[in-house]
């Protein structure tokens, strides 16, 4: 693809839809085999948006930067690179499901997952799927659901592409990848690092950012071989090893470090027979972290969890417009670490799901789920989604959910303080979306309410030991907004655009007050202009003020942020890819913190050689 | 960082005006120069802050009690204070303040808090200070899990240059000074101790070592005689079993326990003690305890109890009143309430910032 392009995509809709088939700017994403299936199959009345390769580009290869830049999902990152959780409709960081090719990837001793601990690199794009989840994909998919995939196709062709970024702080975004595949296989090889000093300049006299250094190295792999017409294997790897350094906000303080490392393996088996659809899924999941309080010293506190998934899934398409769904689970971890004896949890699970197309403009589908632990009490989990097309241009969804978050090794086993008696997190929440679209113009309205009962809070009790408690309720409710246009308005002038907004209201119950780094208003926008091989474009990111303390005191508040981003490209192939670029982050040099006394780097700039063959 | 201090600065100016609205012959004219005792008069309150957060603060509340006055170091120095103030420590000129995540020791003038230095080098973890014979000695845990790079650091109180270190056992904590001598709490950092160490200041080595009960959280000298309360091993420690608290009584002349009180329950953990006027008073459980010197036995009943406070944090006593610290929730200013022997509260405060955890009054 010549023009980096920004895509909002509404999976909603059926892909073959007609109204999609029209618009060449869509991904292709029904012509690839994505291992997720169910993202596509099953998100009635939600809205999923995909961040393809070139967008993944654009933003280095800190998945923070890539979906602070491009979604409504706010992130409150440490300094840059440093630990970054999300978000998402108000919602807390273990609140946000991630998933690896379909399989969910939180931590199991807290629930989250850091998005400076990914390396956007690996995959060859990234859906965020707003809203609740938990049916289909388990545990925090409250606000909404973040899914890192990797296609395989059987094209035939085979594709390498080359990206090579350097830019200031010393910081290196090096990746590779290969596509390849002949009638029976097919083969998706990813190689990505991303290194930096990352000792930017505070915008203070004489400060920079000390002890900010990191890097990481990714591998992923797919692999898919087609046995006969109807089975097939495919197996997907990972591994991610990374360090990071913690910045310091005094010189003076002790310097710590981080190190994780982990594997994640997956085979599958598609077996299509007639009008059934068998995937069996076996997972390996590897777990590691280290922390280092004090670099010069040898000590280290760490946690390794290792997660074994048996997954079997059988569709049955009684008619052309009516699926029944059936899902199996189950899921062993052993975990083990600083402050948690090892323990290990089963947790079974089985999930029931039907969509049904009475006619052409009309879907629905019905899920729920129930899981059986010894762990906690687990709900019932349920999920409603609809879809009408009133016109060609207008179409509405509305989506009702129940979702968890189940306690982790944390809360549950940690030495003297975690709570056996904890109950999971649950969610009910409904959400509708107005979907407008008219030429080259896509735009969306979408307002949601979710309630949260027994957030999981650690507070001091008797003896001032903390330990995790019921304890609060949050209400969080808001509106996202989406919209895309792109055309070529005259001939080899193509300009695109794209933003997001979000108005989130994400109050304590108790007491009434919103809740700490959550900013009422999120927005971003992009533009891109290109003119046959030369391209331009423009990216912007607003934040607005948060709170930092629990009591929504202002005089602690922090300011909104404004930072954009200009990039330019020059392709010189001819059937090829060869592009060279630059870019230059935080073009109007704002002086910004996310977090408290951790500033972000001002105007910087790198440039990049993509070779795509 | 600019930013911040100076939406603090009109913070506090908007504060100070509001103030003088109220009482008209309260007005504050900002050209003319406060007096030079400014802070004479009254306690400091240390506000911990969040650990990491990079956000401790000192309130300065008058002896009447009539105000609190919020961030006084960055009020008066344009600068933040720093992570975690962990302790206070106040001698004729200056005040010192031990910053433990920031590993350093703010020192400002004790009247005006108008900043001195600040030592940054030679300090891991620091946690407590005293100072004796023109020389600064802080307590380090380093690494708090190390029972091996634990130590007292020493400065030159003039030119505040480093002059050396004392290594001692796991976990320093609660550091006093008596007849040219130096009594260490070794408390055991994130493990747990059950030493105390007497240093002599003039060779800088440890004299004598003396085994008490576990986890030693307060250290005080009165008549010749060392107390030391000791919390015990708490419930969710690892690999250790939990024990009771206690309260041991050295004679200084022959460094021999005389006296020894185990609280009844591995499951009590008391702290907070302090002798005033030959009484002993320590918290158990929220409440309030006191006994003579000259017990043998613990009290059954306590004073009172404090059912006003979410999360028990600094508590002290003084000339007829308790202060106490209230952390609420950790992520919100705390309130600081003075009470009064028989349970009620005079006075209530905003404290000002997070988790405040000290109280250090200027007479």
């Amino acid at each position: 693809m010549k023009i980096t392009r920004f895509y909002i995509l509404f999976l909603g809709l059926l892909c073959s839809l007609p109204v999609f088939a029209q618009n060449d700017t869509i991904n292709v994403l029904d012509e690839v085999f994505l291992t997720d299936i169910k993202l596509k199959d099953f998100s009635t009345g939600q809205q999923v948006t995909v961040l393809n390769d070139s967008v993944l580009k654009k933003n280095g290869a800190l998945l923070t930067s890539a979906l602070n830049f491009n979604t409504n999902i706010y992130f409150k990152e440490n300094g840059l690179g440093m630990v970054s959780s999300p978000s998402f409709r108000g919602t807390t960081a273990s609140q946000t499901a991630v998933l690896w090719n379909g399989i969910n990837i939180n931590s199991q001793f807290n629930g989250q997952t850091d998005f400076n601990a990914l390396n956007a690199g690996g995959f060859d794009n990234i859906s965020v799927r707003g809203g609740g989840g938990s049916v289909v994909y388990g545990t925090g998919a409250i606000g909404g659901t973040v899914h890192l995939n990797t296609n395989l196709d059987f094209t035939g062709k085979t594709k390498q592409d080359i990206f090579f970024q350097y830019g200031s702080f010393n910081t290196l975004d090096a990746r590779y990848k290969i596509k390849t595949s002949r009638k029976k296989w097919s083969l998706s090889l990813a190689a990505a690092r991303n290194s930096s000093d990352n000792d930017y300049e505070w915008p203070i006299e004489d400060r920079k950012n000390e002890n900010g250094e990191f890097y990481n190295s990714n591998l992923n792999l797919g692999f898919a071989y087609r046995l006969n017409e109807k089975n097939t294997l495919k197996f997907y790897s990972e591994i991610f090893d990374g360090e990071r350094h913690f910045s310091l906000i005094r010189p003076s303080e002790t310097k710590t470090k981080y190190q994780n490392f982990d594997t994640r393996n997956l085979l599958e088996w598609v077996g299509e027979f007639g009008d059934f659809i068998s995937v069996a899924r076996l997972a390996h999941l590897n777990e590691n972290y280290k922390f280092y309080g004090n670099i010069t010293e040898n000590q280290s506190s760490s946690g390794k969890a290792q997660i074994l998934i048996g997954k079997y899934d059988l569709n049955y398409s009684i008619s052309k417009t009516l699926e029944l769904n059936a899902v199996l689970t189950n899921t062993y971890t052993d975990g083990s670490g600083s402050g948690i004896t090892e323990n290990i949890r089963n947790i079974f699970s089985s999930a029931f799901l039907m969509k049904h197309r009475p006619f052409q403009k009309f879907q629905y589908e019905l899920g729920i789920r129930k899981e059986i632990t010894e762990n906690y009490e687990s709900p019932l989990l349920f999920s409603a989604g609809t879809h009408y097309d009133f016109t060609d241009f207008y179409s509405l969804k509305m989506n009702i959910s129940r979702n968890f978050r189940i306690p982790t090794y944390n809360d549950l086993y940690w030495a003297g303080a975690g709570n056996l008696n904890l109950r999971p997190e649950t969610s009910n929440q409904v959400e509708l979306g107005n979907h407008f679209k008219h030429r080259n113009l896509k735009f969306s309205l979408t307002g949601y309410y979710i309630k949260i009962d027994d957030m999981i809070r650690w507070l001091p009790s008797s003896n001032n030991i903390w330990r995790p408690r019921n304890e609060e309720k949050v209400e969080t409710y808001g509106i996202e907004v989406l919209a895309g246009w792109g055309k070529e308005i005259f001939k080899d002038h193509q300009i695109s655009a794209s933003g997001t907004y979000a108005y989130t209201v994400s109050e304590n119950m108790n007491k009434g007050y919103q809740l700490i780094y959550v900013p009422f208003h999120k927005a971003t926008g992009a533009l891109t202009y290109a003119f046959k091989d030369f391209s331009i474009d423009y990216q912007l990111l607003y934040n607005g003020e948060i709170f930092t303390r629990s009591d929504n005191n202002s005089r602690y508040n922090m300011d909104a942020y404004t930072v954009s981003n200009l990039g330019i490209s020059y392709d010189l192939g001819k059937t090829s890819t060869y592009k060279i670029g630059a870019r230059v982050l935080n073009i109007l040099n704002e002086e910004y913190q996310s977090v408290e006394n951790r500033w972000m780097p001002g105007r910087n700039f790198n440039i990049y050689l993509n070779l795509n063959f | 960082m600019k930013r911040i201090s100076k939406l603090l600065t009109m913070a506090v100016i908007s504060g100070l005006f509001l103030n003088s609205c109220s009482s008209d012959d309260d007005v504050v004219d900002p050209e003319i120069e406060q007096p030079e005792s400014t802070y004479a008069d009254g306690l400091f309150v240390l506000n911990e802050g969040g650990f990491g957060n990079n956000n401790s603060s000192i309130s300065y509340i008058d002896n009447d009690f009539s105000n609190l006055e919020s961030d006084i170091f960055s009020t008066v120095n344009g600068s933040s204070l720093g992570d975690t103030g962990q302790s206070l420590t106040l001698d004729d000129n200056y005040a010192y303040i031990v910053m433990n995540v920031s590993n350093i020791v703010q020192i400002v003038d004790r009247y005006t808090f108008e900043h001195i230095h600040t030592i940054e080098e030679g300090l891991s973890n620091p946690r407590y200070l005293t100072l004796v014979d023109e020389k600064i000695y802080v307590t380090n845990w380093g690494d708090a899990s190390n029972d091996t790079d634990d130590y007292i650091a020493i400065y030159n109180a003039s030119t505040y240059e480093s002059t050396g270190t004392i290594s001692v056992g796991e976990g320093p904590e609660k550091i006093i000074n008596d007849n040219n001598k130096l009594y260490v709490a070794l408390q055991g950092g994130y493990n747990y101790n059950n030493k105390i160490v007497i240093i002599d200041p003039i060779s800088n080595t440890v004299e004598v070592s003396i085994e008490i009960g576990d986890s030693p959280n307060a250290i005080e000298i009165s008549d010749g005689f060392l107390w030391v309360m000791s919390g015990g091993v708490p419930g969710y420690a690892q690999g250790v079993g939990e024990t009771a608290g206690s309260i041991s009584k050295i004679d200084l002349s022959n460094n021999e326990i005389t006296e020894e009180l185990i609280f009844p329950n591995t499951t009590d953990h008391p702290s907070n003690f302090e002798i005033e006027d030959d009484t002993i008073y320590y918290t158990l459980n929220g409440s309030v305890y006191s006994m003579e010197e000259s017990a043998t036995e613990l009290p059954e009943e306590s004073l009172f109890t404090f059912t006003d406070i979410t999360s028990f944090y600094g508590f002290e006593i003084e000339d007829g009143y308790l202060y106490t610290g209230d952390a609420g929730d950790y992520s919100s200013n705390g309130v600081v309430r003075i009470y009064n022997f028989e349970g009620e509260i005079i006075s209530q405060f905003d404290s000002g910032g997070v988790s405040p955890n000290g109280f250090y009054f200027t007479d």
